[in-house]
């Protein structure tokens, strides 16, 4: 046995090894986005490159909060993101529900209908939609960056295959004891699903932070962009400043990274939970 | 959106499979479903159903629109760019399934088991693998310019210093298509963990120490307690990745914009160029239901193939 | 008409299942008037700040304030490639369009397939004012059987520039005459980490400009594809040969969002890896605001004469203003679209503001225009671009030009250009495609 131990030192040594490269790699980037936020423009493409600043510039800031929309641009993200978020989930996991633990009339053909909803690229959709979006009004509005994607078919499928793995003796017990198909759903369901809605929120939250070609077409007021589409508009062929694009690139991370953690506390909080597990 | 459960009746008592009165008659299901079905009847149905009907109709440019028939699906077949590109973009499915997803699998085993022993380190691994997917793609096409340069980068560095050969990544034909594979591996490798680390969640840990215990070494209930266990993730994981794999847009079209010489054009690429370069839309929605077909097609195999598995 | 009659009152069904929806109270605050124009407003898209700028300095003048004082201009920025999408969804939709958008040469002639024109013709408008201007740069370019529909300002006269410090000190003699003297001068100046130009492979403007100077062009003005022909072997040869033969040229840092000079490529100039170029004013310009520290080195001459014919200049590149179909104002719009482009005061401010050299001729007399620039050696520019500016040859203006200019780079300029096709074979080889392209 004392082989065995040894062996399993061994193999952790190795793979934490191994992930902390891939650590290395995955998190160069970020670093070098916040590196180069406090740089002037002309250092950020020196060559060779230098991974620290040579001092800590803060015009970037400065043209960000002094002369551009920006902290509008990231309370509207928030809006639109979290709102879109929660709809998405909850419409999410109540759908994933009906396929995983019920059988009904249509179930396969529907299933498929909302797997081919996945399938389809958005550039084919754009145009009508946006005639639509017109038609109601509702150009330059929120609620056009919020509803019109809110049914996500890719969380349809992902609550499926969860809940198709929670065993039906924990719904039927409930179903014991009087309560209603919504009762279960709210009181049975949706704790059981706090993994995969973490993951979905967290999902959703960052997709409809970082959508980009939606928003440009729809919306036209400036006061009314979200990050992802304000940022661009500070490069163009007379106008580069790639510092403050780094500067907004990073200062917005900062809310889906807030909302991974909260998501991630529910991870944790779903694994020392033993009830569960049912 | 509220559900009237005084209306809904309640669940039968349990058999093996509760409730779903035959021939459904309750209506449980269809409320539970009916709130993602609004949502997409009311803003979907109307533009993919304008997008299917232009797709038999010439309409480049402005003014009227020409019925054609199926002339711009019979068009696909002897578009030489459009077969380039359908080569590309399933070539790069093939690796978001086979290299991204199983690489995926691992790491989540990884974290999830013994070989990262402490709550923090668990954490500290699940968010920076998660970094790349939120790192702004403006970010991510710079930095990855700088790794990828000919001259200065990283990559040919290492390279070099190992004895191996460089090349001009983004700019040359041979290896553009490897670098945004690696590239779209290093960004979507995080939330693909993540699926499996929500399916990881949900085996217990004392179903993996009873394989143990039996005397089965980590690797065999590996393979005969978790993996079976996770077939419904692992089904997610392949089927999102071949559906969204034929829609790859941000990362070729950030770092190579489908080029140097078609080398990296992806459907999704070549779909926006003739829609929104070309102003051929008659085409472009003709591209875009043939990236649909394929997907469904091939989500449709895998399905049915895990269900004959599963029996 | 009757399709979309129905089509939206189809939308108008589904508008009413949502009222409820909206009623939530998600709508946000104001916003939501139905395209850019009403009676008293303009609006304007564009895809840099500094040309929206320009349009704005329109709004300061007098001859404007007299006119439409009361008249509220809304100027939005969006990027590039994504501003010329969101306006073909509003123009095909037939909704939401701005008043006056900036157009880039490459973007006009996808609007122009098709029966109907998405601009309005601006010919009559013009007028008289079209002899004051230089047409392959203020209008050519957005000109379609023979109606304008768009005005640009800037004049694109190519030139060659260099440094002049470095050929004093390798004791070469300026200006040239010829490009044989030119590749001799890269030959002294080239060195392992130093070469004399920075050469697309990712882009046709060093091609695009060399065969001009050669004497031909991509298409005729019947529009058929003539880049196959001698001029335009010869050009794409010898820019394959400076990089491969003579050794003087290296390959020009690219990326996907900006081909031509992204900020890799200014500062690679900046740390002198390069030390000469061609182009136009507006490709010369990224020097003085971002290679600073070379100012005073730098020296511009006409292009070289030893292609083909050897024309001194070329025409590459512009923006223009054009007017929508659906604008309500096209009179202010016109107004204020002459004010910058056919007045002195409108080209002045724009040159002060982005040293943006007009293709309005008048201004030339201007002292402003005519001052010397400090950054190239007190040379002045004015006067050299307006003799320059008669030898512009005409642009071509044709449905599938972007296109073409597309599979130009992606079927000739890169095999070409990365040694792998020569320049004969590659374009003979495009003219296929181009012929197969829809017009």
């Amino acid at each position: 046995m004392v082989g065995n131990k040894l062996q399993v030192r061994l193999v952790q040594v190795l793979a934490n090894a191994m992930l902390l490269f891939a650590v290395f790699l995955l998190i160069m980037p970020y670093l070098y986005m916040i590196s180069a936020s406090f740089k002037e423009g002309s250092e950020i493409f020196s060559l060779p490159v230098k991974i620290l600043p040579e001092g800590l510039y803060l015009g970037n800031y400065e043209l960000l909060f002094g002369e551009t929309n920006f902290p509008r641009w990231f309370l509207n993200s928030v809006f639109v993101s979290l709102s879109r978020m929660v709809i998405a989930v909850l419409v999410s996991i109540m759908a994933g529900y009906a396929f995983a633990k019920f059988d009904f009339r249509f179930k396969n053909l529907l299933f498929v209908l909302v797997l081919a909803t996945l399938t389809l690229p958005i550039y084919v959709l754009i145009v009508p939609l946006y005639d639509m979006m017109v038609t109601l009004g509702w150009t330059d509005r929120y609620v056009a960056l919020i509803l019109p994607f809110a049914a996500q078919a890719i969380g349809v499928f992902l609550a499926r295959q969860y809940l198709l793995s929670i065993p039906d003796e924990i719904l039927d017990a409930a179903r014991v004891d009087g309560a209603t198909e919504w009762v279960v759903f709210w009181r049975v369901v949706l704790p059981i699903s706090t993994p995969v809605m973490a993951v979905l929120g967290i999902l959703f939250f960052t997709t409809a932070w970082n959508d980009f070609i939606w928003p440009l077409v729809v919306m036209t007021e400036d006061s009314k962009f979200p990050v992802a589409l304000g940022l661009p508009t500070l490069l163009g062929p007379y106008r580069q400043e790639y510092g403050a694009v780094m500067a907004g690139s990073f200062l917005s991370t900062l809310p889906i990274i807030i909302v991974f953690l909260i998501a991630q506390r529910r991870f944790i909080e779903a694994l020392t939970a033993g009830a569960v597990k049912g | 959106m509220e559900t009237r459960s005084e209306n809904v009746p309640v669940g039968s008592p349990p058999a093996r499979k509760p409730s779903r009165g035959r021939g459904g008659r309750t209506i449980a299901p269809y409320l539970f479903l009916l709130p993602f079905f609004l949502i997409y009847a009311v803003f979907l149905i109307y533009p993919v159903l304008a997008a299917f009907r232009l797709s038999f109709y010439e309409s480049s440019g402005f003014g009227g629109d020409t019925f054609t028939g199926l002339a711009n699906y019979s068009r696909l077949v002897q578009d030489s760019r459009y077969l380039e590109a359908l080569k590309n973009t399933t070539v790069y499915a093939l690796a978001s399934v086979f290299i991204l997803s199983p690489l995926a699998l691992l790491v989540a085993v990884a974290i999830r088991s013994f070989v990262v022993p402490t709550a923090a380190f668990k954490s500290f691994y699940r968010i920076v693998f998660f970094l790349p997917f939120i790192t702004s793609f403006v970010v991510i096409a710079l930095m990855f310019n700088l790794i990828f340069n000919n001259d200065f980068g990283l990559l040919n560095n290492a390279l070099s210093s190992l004895g191996l050969p460089t090349f001009n990544w983004l700019n040359n034909e041979r290896v553009a298509l490897l670098a945004i594979i690696l590239v779209a591996i290093w960004t979507y490798l995080g939330i693909n963990a993540l699926y499996f680390l929500a399916g990881l969640q949900n085996i217990p840990e004392d179903v993996l120490e009873a394989a143990a215990v039996d005397g089965a070494s980590r690797l065999q209930a590996f393979w005969r307690v978790t993996l079976p266990l996770l077939r419904p993730v692992i089904l997610f994981v392949v089927v999102q990745a071949t559906i969204f794999s034929y829609q790859i847009f941000e990362i070729p079209f950030l770092l190579t914009a489908g080029g140097p010489s078609d080398s990296t054009l992806t459907l999704a690429i070549y779909l926006y160029e003739v829609g929104f370069r070309q102003f051929d839309r008659g085409y472009a929605a003709a591209i875009g239901y043939s990236i649909a077909i394929i997907a469904v097609v091939l989500a449709a195999i895998q399905l049915l193939a895990a269900r004959r598995f599963d029996r | 008409m009757g399709r979309n009659l129905s089509r939206r009152d189809f939308l108008r069904v589904g508008g009413g299942a949502l009222a409820g929806v909206s009623a939530l109270g998600l709508a946000g605050c104001g916003g939501g008037e139905q395209g850019g124009s009403g009676d008293n407003s303009l609006e304007f898209w564009a895809f840099d700040e500094g040309r929206a700028n320009f349009a704005k300095a329109a709004l300061e003048t007098k001859e404007w304030k007299d006119a439409h004082g009361d008249m509220k201009v809304n100027f939005r920025i969006f990027p590039y490639e994504q501003m010329h999408d969101k306006l073909l969804t509003a123009l095909v939709s037939g909704k939401g369009a701005p008043d006056v958008a900036d157009v880039e040469i490459s973007r006009f002639s996808n609007f122009i397939k098709g029966d109907e024109l998405p601009f309005v013709d601006l010919s009559d408008r013009i007028g008289g004012d079209i002899g004051d201007v230089y047409k392959p740069a203020a209008t050519d370019p957005w000109t379609w059987q023979g109606r304008i529909y768009g005005v640009g300002n800037e004049l694109n006269t190519c030139v060659l520039a260099y440094r002049q410090d470095l050929m004093d000190q390798a004791g070469v003699q300026t200006p040239f005459e010829n490009w044989d003297q030119v590749v001799a001068a890269g030959q002294e100046v080239s060195t392992g980490d130093r070469k004399m130009f920075a050469l697309h492979d990712l882009a046709f403007g060093d091609y695009y400009m060399l065969s001009q100077s050669a004497g031909t062009s991509l298409f005729d003005d019947e529009g058929n594809y003539i880049g196959d022909n001698e001029e335009s072997v010869t050009a794409l040869q010898f820019l394959h040969d400076m990089v491969y033969e003579s050794r003087i040229a290296g390959i020009a840092p690219a990326v996907a969002s900006d081909n031509w000079y992204p900020p890799q490529y200014r500062a690679a100039f900046a740390a002198e890896r390069f030390v000469a170029l061609f182009g136009p004013p507006w490709h010369l310009s990224f020097l003085p605001t971002d290679v600073t520290e070379q100012s005073g080195k730098w020296t511009v001459q006409r292009l070289p004469s030893g292609l083909g014919e050897g024309l001194p200049t070329a025409n590459f590149g512009g923006t223009g203003q054009c007017i929508t179909t659906q604008s309500q104002s096209p009179d202010a719009a016109y107004d204020l679209v002459r004010i910058a482009n056919l007045t002195n005061e409108g080209v002045i401010a724009d040159f002060k503001a982005r040293t943006a050299y007009p293709a309005y001729r008048p201004a030339y007399e201007d002292p402003a225009l005519q001052e010397p620039n400090e950054y190239f050696g007190g040379q002045r520019l004015g006067q050299i671009y307006s003799e320059l500016a008669p030898d512009l040859p005409p642009f071509n203006q044709s449905p599938v030009w972007g296109q073409a200019t597309e599979a130009l780079v992606r079927e000739a300029i890169t095999p070409v250009m990365q040694d792998k096709e020569d320049a004969q074979t590659a374009l003979s080889g495009l003219r296929q495609t181009v012929e197969g392209m829809k017009q």
